[in-house]
C-alpha cells in the first residue's frame, strides 16, 4: 500500500474536519497494490508524477486553502472564503492582497455583500408566485440571497443543475443580480448525496483545461494524473527514442501514455502508434484490396473483380471488351491469345498489384496477431473476474473464521493477475512495433523475445483458464493454492521477459540498430 | 403533445405580449402549444441601413429547458414563415391582425444587415448565450434585438461571416459565440 500513499503528506495532515467539508478518503482500491514494478512514479524515464483521484485533489488544491484565507479575514465563512477563492483561482495571497488593498471591489466581483453580512435564506413561505415558472403556490419552499430575489426551490433546482457542469460561480436568478450562491447552499438545493458538488464540476472543468493533467484512459476508471517534471518529450513527439515516451500511472495502476493519452503502448513510440490507428481505422488497406484484386476497366474506369476463368471481359457497365491480362482491348489482339504479346508494357502494373497485395498480407499477418491479442485481453479479463470474485469470498470465509486461511496465501493472485494484463497489453503493442521494423539480425532478436513472451503469457493464461474450468467448481482455492508455485513462476517470468524487451528494444534503437520503415 | 413543464410561464409571458403591444413589434404566428414563436421586428427610425418598409421576421424556439435554458433564436425569411403556417393549419390565428399586410408585403422579408448577425440569420448576442438568466423572457429578447438594430450604423455583416455560414450548425445555441465587441 505505502509506495503510492505514503507520497501524499495531506493524507495524514488534514484529517481534521470542518462544516463537512473534510471527510475521510476511502477510495479502496480493487487490486491491492504491490511491489512496485519499474514504472511508478519518479521511476520512469525521468518523469515525476502524482496519481490522484478528485476527492484528495480537490482537498489539497482548494479547500485547505480555506484556513490560510480564514487567518486574514476571520470573519469569513467558509463559503465566503471558497467564492473568494475560487474567484482568484486557488491563490490565498491573491485573495488577502485584494482583500485589504481594494475590499469592495473584490466583493463586487465576487457576487458578495460584505463579509459577515450575508444573508441567505430557505425560507417556507404562503401564497407565493415565482416568477420563473409563474406557478401559484399556496404554500412552497424558496430560496434568497442577499438580494432578497426569491424564487421557488424547485426552479433553483432546474437552474443550478443546468449550470453546474460549467464548474463556474453560480449568481441569483434575476437579471443583473450578481450575488452568488455559496457551495454549501447549492448541496442542500440540489439534495445530492455527495457533498460539494460545484467544487466537483469546478475541478473536472480545471483538469480538462489543463495540459498538466490527463484522465485514465481505460474504462470506468475515474483516476487522473498530473505530471509533476517532465522529461522533455514534448519537444519532439516524433521521436524514436522510446526511453522518453510518458509512461505514467493511475492511482488504480493502469499504466497510460500520457502523450497520446492511450493505454501503455511499449514498445512502440507514440508516432507508431497515431500511424498504426489511423491505418487500422481508415480504409487505406481496403484501398490496397481493391488494387491487389480488382482491375478498372480501361474505359469506364469501374473496378472489375474476376470470379471466373475466362480472361475475355465485357465490362457490365460499359460493355467494353477486353483481356484480363493485358487490359488491351479485346478486338485488337486476339488472336495472341495466352501469349498476349502486350505483357511487357503492363509489367509495372503487375509489380505494382504484386507489391500492393505483398503489403496487404504482410499488414494483415500483424494485424491478425493485433486482434487477437486484444480480444485475448477481454478473455482474460473475464477469467480475472472470476479469480477475483473467488479470491473475495475466501477472505470473507477468512473473516468470518470458518477456515484458518491465512491473507499470505493467497496474495500472489493479484500480482499473477496483472502481471498477465501487462504482458498481454505489450505483447499486443509488439505486433504494431513488428509491422513497421525493417529487417535487420536485430529485428530477428526482437522476434525471439517476442515469442518468449508469448509463450509465457499463453502458458499463464491457460493456467488460468484451467483452474476455474468447471471440473474443479467446489474446490477452485485450493487447486489454485496447488499451483501456487507455478502461478508466481509464470508471473514473473512475464514480468522479467517484458522488461528485457521493452529495455532491450530502447537500446537498440537509440543506438540505431532498430530501424523503423513507414 | 405534452404540454411544456414551464407552461404556465409561457402562457403568462404570451398574454402579456398579446396584451402590451411593443412598438414595432408583432407577433406573426406561433404554434398552439406556445413553443414557437414568429415576430416581425421594425426598425423604430428610418437610417440609411434600415428603411422603414424592411421587414425583419424573427423565430423563437423555446428549447425543453426553458427558461433555465435560452430558447433558439435567429432571424428567418418570410417564406418559412408560410412553411410554419403549412405545418400547423387547422390553426387558426386570431390575434393575427396583419394577416393581409404580410400577405402583400411577402418579397420584402430579409436578414438584417448587423455587424452581429449573420447572413443565416444567426444571431451573436450574449443575451442567448452566457448571459442569459432564467428571469429573462420572451420580451427581453425581442426588445433587446430590436434595440441592437435601432442603435446600429453599421452596414455590414460580421467579419467571418463568409466561413461562418458555410460550416454553421443548423442550429445557433450549437456555436460557441465569443462575444469579442460589445461596443455595437
Amino acid at each position: 500500500m505505502s509506495d503510492i500513499e505514503s507520497d501524499f503528506e495531506y493524507e495524514d495532515d488534514f484529517e481534521g474536519s470542518e462544516d463537512g467539508l473534510y471527510e475521510s478518503e476511502d477510495d479502496s482500491q480493487s487490486l491491492v497494490p504491490t511491489q512496485e514494478d519499474n514504472y511508478l512514479r519518479g521511476e520512469y524515464n525521468n518523469l515525476e508524477y502524482y496519481p490522484w483521484t478528485i476527492k484528495p485533489f480537490i482537498r489539497y488544491n482548494f479547500q485547505d486553502k480555506i484556513a490560510s484565507v480564514r487567518n486574514h479575514i476571520p470573519l469569513a465563512t467558509v463559503d465566503e472564503a471558497l467564492i473568494l477563492l475560487q474567484y482568484k483561482k486557488w491563490q490565498p495571497d491573491e485573495v488577502i492582497n485584494a482583500y485589504f488593498d481594494k475590499p469592495q471591489e473584490l466583493l463586487n466581483a465576487c457576487g458578495l455583500p460584505a463579509i459577515g453580512t450575508s444573508n441567505n435564506q430557505f425560507e417556507t413561505v404562503k401564497k407565493f408566485e415565482c416568477s420563473i415558472c409563474c406557478e401559484k403556490f399556496r404554500t412552497t419552499r424558496v430560496y434568497s440571497l442577499t438580494c432578497k430575489h426569491k424564487y421557488c426551490l424547485d426552479c433553483y433546482m432546474r437552474y443550478i443543475q443546468s449550470s453546474i457542469q460549467s464548474g463556474n460561480l453560480i449568481k441569483c436568478m434575476s437579471t443583473k443580480c450578481s450575488y452568488v450562491v455559496p457551495h454549501s447552499d447549492i448541496d442542500k438545493i440540489i439534495g445530492n448525496k455527495e457533498e460539494n458538488q460545484l467544487l466537483l464540476a469546478h475541478a473536472r472543468a480545471f483538469i480538462d483545461a489543463s495540459s498538466k493533467f490527463k484522465w485514465c484512459p481505460s474504462t470506468d476508471c475515474q483516476g487522473f494524473t498530473e505530471i509533476i517534471k517532465s522529461n522533455g518529450y514534448e519537444s519532439d513527439l516524433d521521436s524514436s527514442d522510446i526511453s522518453k515516451v510518458p509512461i505514467v500511472s493511475c492511482v488504480d495502476r493502469h499504466e497510460f501514455c500520457f502523450n497520446c493519452n492511450y493505454e501503455n503502448h511499449l514498445p512502440c513510440p507514440c508516432w507508431i502508434v497515431k500511424l498504426w490507428i489511423k491505418k487500422c481505422q481508415d480504409d487505406s488497406e481496403t484501398a490496397n484490396w481493391i488494387e491487389a484484386n480488382t482491375h478498372s476497366c480501361p474505359k469506364c474506369d469501374s473496378s472489375i473483380e474476376k470470379n471466373g476463368g475466362c480472361n475475355h471481359m465485357t465490362c457490365k457497365k460499359c460493355s467494353h471488351q477486353f483481356c484480363w491480362i493485358c487490359l488491351g482491348s479485346w478486338k485488337e489482339h486476339n488472336r495472341d491469345y495466352f501469349k498476349c504479346n502486350k505483357f511487357k508494357e503492363s509489367k509495372s502494373i503487375e509489380e505494382r498489384k504484386n507489391k500492393s497485395k505483398l503489403s496487404l498480407q504482410r499488414y494483415l499477418h500483424f494485424y491478425k496477431r493485433f486482434a487477437i491479442h486484444e480480444s485475448s485481453m477481454k478473455g482474460d479479463l473475464r477469467t480475472l473476474a472470476i479469480i477475483h470474485e473467488i479470491t473475495r469470498m475466501y477472505m470473507e470465509k477468512r473473516k468470518n473464521q470458518e477456515q484458518n486461511l491465512s491473507w499470505n496465501d493467497i496474495q500472489f493472485l493479484p500480482d499473477a493477475i496483472r502481471g498477465l494484463i501487462v504482458g498481454r497489453k505489450t505483447l499486443k503493442w509488439t505486433y504494431c512495433f513488428a509491422y513497421y521494423l525493417s529487417k535487420s539480425n536485430f529485428a530477428q532478436i526482437f522476434e525471439s523475445n517476442q515469442d518468449f513472451l508469448n509463450k509465457t503469457v499463453e502458458d499463464l493464461s491457460e493456467l488460468f483458464e484451467k483452474l476455474i474450468s468447471k471440473d474443479n467448481k467446489d474446490n477452485v482455492v485450493d487447486i489454485i493454492l496447488k499451483e501456487k508455485n507455478k502461478i508466481i513462476n509464470l508471473s514473473e517470468l512475464i514480468m522479467t521477459r517484458k522488461r528485457t524487451l521493452v529495455s532491450g528494444t530502447i537500446l537498440n534503437v537509440q543506438q540505431d540498430l532498430l530501424r523503423f520503415e513507414a | 403533445m405534452a404540454k411544456h413543464l414551464f407552461y404556465r410561464r409561457i402562457l403568462k409571458e404570451y398574454k402579456a405580449l398579446v396584451e402590451n403591444k411593443l412598438p414595432g413589434i408583432t407577433l406573426v404566428k406561433h404554434t398552439e402549444d406556445l413553443t414557437d414563436f414568429v415576430f416581425r421586428i421594425k426598425v423604430n427610425h428610418a437610417n440609411h441601413i434600415y428603411s422603414q418598409s424592411d421587414l425583419y421576421h424573427l423565430s423563437i424556439r423555446i428549447t425543453p429547458d426553458y427558461p433555465v435554458d435560452s430558447p433558439q433564436v435567429q432571424f428567418i425569411l418570410f417564406n418559412e414563415v408560410i412553411d410554419l403556417d403549412a405545418e400547423d393549419d387547422e390553426h387558426d390565428n386570431d390575434e393575427d391582425e396583419d394577416e393581409d399586410d404580410d400577405l402583400i408585403e411577402v418579397g420584402q422579408s430579409k436578414i438584417p444587415m448587423h455587424p452581429h448577425i449573420y447572413s443565416n440569420g444567426h444571431i451573436c448576442l450574449n443575451l442567448l448565450g452566457e448571459d442569459w438568466s432564467p428571469a429573462c423572457s420572451i420580451e427581453t429578447i425581442v426588445l433587446s434585438i430590436q434595440s441592437m438594430l435601432n442603435s446600429n450604423d453599421k452596414n455590414e455583416r460580421p467579419p467571418d461571416d463568409v466561413n461562418y455560414v458555410k460550416y454553421a450548425p443548423v442550429n445557433p445555441k450549437k456555436t460557441t459565440f465569443v462575444y469579442h465587441d460589445d461596443a455595437v
